[in-house]
C-alpha cells in the first residue's frame, strides 16, 4: 500500500516511516501540510496519516481539501486533550485516529485494517 | 530598524546643531553614529551566530533521528543490540554523543519523543537513556546551583521514569525557587501518583492555580486514586493546599469528605471557600441545598453567585421561595442566576411557579 505521512516532528515521521516500510509498505514522508498536499497531487496515496498541528496547513485543512475531491482513507495523530478538534476532524472526514503517546505496532495494526 | 535609526539620526542632528557649541558637534555626531553601527554590526553577528547554531542543531537531530528511530522499534535485546553494533560504526554519531552540546540535544530529543511513543518503543527510549549514561548528565544539572538546569533536570529524570531518584526529586518539592518546586511537584506525581502528594504535609509556599490544575491531570492520567490524607490536608495552614485537596475530592467524588468540605463554607480564606462551595456541586447530598441556603446570607458577592450556580442544579423544589425573593434583589446579576435556579426547578419538578407581579418582566430587562 501507498502510504503518505505528514509529521513535523522528524524523529517521529522517521518511525512510523520505518514501521510502515518494516510492513511492506511503500511511504511517502513529509513534515509540513503544504507539501503533504501537493503529495496526495501526485502521488495518490492508498491511505494519509497525518499529525494536527503542522506548519503551513493543519491536519484539518488537509482532510476537508482532501476530502473535496477523493475517498482516500485518512487516520489522524491526535494528542492528549484534542478530542474537540478529533471530532471536528471526523466531521470533516477522517476514518480513525490516534492519540499520542501511542505504540508502533498499534499503528501499524490499525493501517492493516485500511489495507484489507 | 534602520529607518528608525535615520530618523534618531536626523532629530540629534537638529538638536545638536541649535544646542550644541558648533567645536562639539561633529563629535557628538561620530559618536552617535559609531554607536548605532555597533548595534548594527552585534545585530549581524548575533544573527549569524543564531542561523548557524539552528542549522547545527538540525543536523545533529537528523543524524539522531535514524538511530533513535530504529531502537524504538526493536521488538528483542538481540535487534537492541544489532543497532548499538552499527551505531559504533558511526563515526560522526559516536563523536556527537561524547560532546556535551550533542549529548544536551540528544536527551531533549529523547525526553520528546518519549511523550509520544508507549510501549516497548517507550521502554526503548529508557534503555537508550541509561545506556549511554545521560542519566549522569541529568543528575549533574539536578546537583548545579542554576535553577534552570535544575528545574529541566527533575523534568528529565521524571519523565525517563527514574524513579530512584525520588528523594532527589522529593527534597525539591518545598524549594525556594518557583520553577524547581512546581517541577519536582510534578515530577513525583508524575512518578508515584497520589503517594507523591506527600509533599502537601511539608509545603511552606502557596501553590499557584495553574500549578493545581497541572497536578490534577497528572494524576488522572494514569494513577490509581488514594485518598489517604485528605481530610488531613482539608486542616493545612496553608490555604493553597486545603483548595487544591477541594479540588482533588471535587475531581475523584469523594462523597464520605462532605462534612468536612461543608465545613471549609466557613474557611477564612474566599478561595478556600469558593472551591468548598463548587466541591459540592459534585458531591451533594439531600441536605446540601438546605446548607448552601443557610450559607448565603453572610456570603460575598462572588459567592453568592457561585451558591446560586449550584443550586440551580442541586436546588430541590421546597427552595422555591428562598428564589422568590431573590427576585427583588438589588443585584441584577444574582436575581438573574435565581430566576435561572427558580426555571430550572420548575421545570424539573414539572411545576410552573406564580411569580411575583411584573418580576418576570423584570428580570427579563436585566
Amino acid at each position: 500500500m501507498k502510504i503518505l505521512v505528514a509529521e513535523d516532528e522528524p524523529i517521529m515521521l522517521k518511525t512510523i516511516s520505518l514501521r510502515l516500510k518494516k510492513d511492506g509498505h511503500t511511504v511517502i514522508a513529509t513534515d509540513n501540510g503544504r507539501e503533504a498536499l501537493e503529495q496526495i497531487e501526485r502521488e495518490v496515496p492508498d491511505l494519509i496519516i497525518t499529525d494536527i498541528m503542522m506548519p503551513y496547513s493543519s491536519g484539518l485543512e488537509i482532510v476537508g481539501k482532501v476530502r473535496q475531491s477523493r475517498k482516500t482513507p485518512i487516520i489522524i495523530l491526535s494528542s492528549m486533550g484534542q478530542e474537540n478538534i478529533v471530532l471536528e476532524a471526523f466531521n470533516l472526514g477522517a476514518d480513525d485516529y490516534i492519540t499520542k503517546p501511542f505504540s508502533p505496532n498499534e499503528l501499524s495494526m490499525r493501517v492493516k485494517r485500511f489495507s484489507l | 530598524m534602520i529607518s528608525f535609526s535615520i530618523h534618531i539620526l536626523t532629530t540629534n542632528y537638529f538638536f545638536a546643531k541649535t544646542l550644541l557649541p558648533s567645536r562639539f558637534f561633529f563629535d557628538v555626531s561620530f559618536l552617535l553614529l559609531t554607536t548605532v553601527m555597533l548595534v548594527l554590526v552585534f545585530i549581524v553577528f548575533y544573527l549569524f551566530y543564531y542561523l548557524n547554531r539552528t542549522s547545527k542543531k538540525t543536523e545533529i537531530v537528523r543524524l539522531y533521528s535514524d538511530i533513535i528511530s530504529e531502537i524504538i522499534l526493536c521488538e528483542t535485546d538481540e535487534e537492541l543490540k544489532e543497532v548499538i553494533a552499527q551505531l559504533d560504526a558511526q563515526k560522526i554519531i559516536t563523536h556527537w554523543f561524547a560532546e556535551p552540546v550533542g549529548r544536551k540535544i540528544l536527551i531533549q530529543e529523547l525526553v520528546k519523543i518519549h511523550k509520544t511513543i508507549s510501549g516497548k518503543g517507550a521502554d526503548n527510549i529508557r534503555w537508550m537513556y541509561e545506556h549511554f549514561g545521560l542519566v549522569e548528565d541529568s543528575l549533574n544539572d539536578l546537583a548545579s546551583h542554576k535553577w534552570h538546569r535544575k528545574a529541566v533536570a527533575i523534568q528529565q529524570l521524571a519523565e525517563m521514569k527514574q524513579i530512584k531518584y525520588l528523594t532527589k526529586i522529593y527534597k525539591a518539592t518545598n524549594s525556594k525557587n518557583k520553577w524547581i518546586r512546581t517541577e519536582a511537584q510534578i515530577a513525583v506525581v508524575k512518578l508515584t501518583g497520589f503517594k507523591g502528594l506527600r509533599f502537601l504535609n511539608i509545603i511552606s509556599h502557596p501553590i499557584s492555580q495553574w500549578q493545581q490544575l497541572c497536578l490534577l491531570r497528572e494524576l488522572v492520567m494514569d494513577h490509581e486514586y488514594s485518598s489517604s490524607n485528605l481530610k488531613s490536608w482539608l486542616c493545612s495552614t496553608n490555604d493553597s493546599v486545603v483548595e487544591f485537596t477541594l479540588r482533588l475530592i471535587k475531581k475523584f467524588m469523594c462523597f464520605e469528605l462532605q462534612k468536612e468540605v461543608v465545613g471549609c463554607l466557613y474557611h477564612k480564606a474566599d478561595n478556600v471557600r469558593e472551591a468548598a462551595i463548587s466541591t459540592l456541586t459534585e458531591i451533594a447530598a439531600d441536605e446540601t441545598p438546605w446548607l448552601l441556603q443557610e450559607r448565603f446570607a453572610s456570603a460575598s458577592r462572588k459567592e453568592k453567585l457561585l451558591i446560586l450556580s449550584v443550586l440551580k442544579e442541586r436546588g430541590v423544589e421546597e427552595q422555591g421561595s428562598f428564589f422568590r425573593d431573590l427576585l427583588c434583589h438589588e443585584d441584577t446579576r444574582i436575581k438573574t442566576a435565581a430566576r435561572a435556579a427558580l426555571m430550572r426547578i420548575a421545570e424539573s419538578a414539572s411545576n410552573i411557579y406564580n411569580l411575583p407581579n411584573g418580576v418576570e418582566q423584570k428580570a427579563d430587562v436585566a
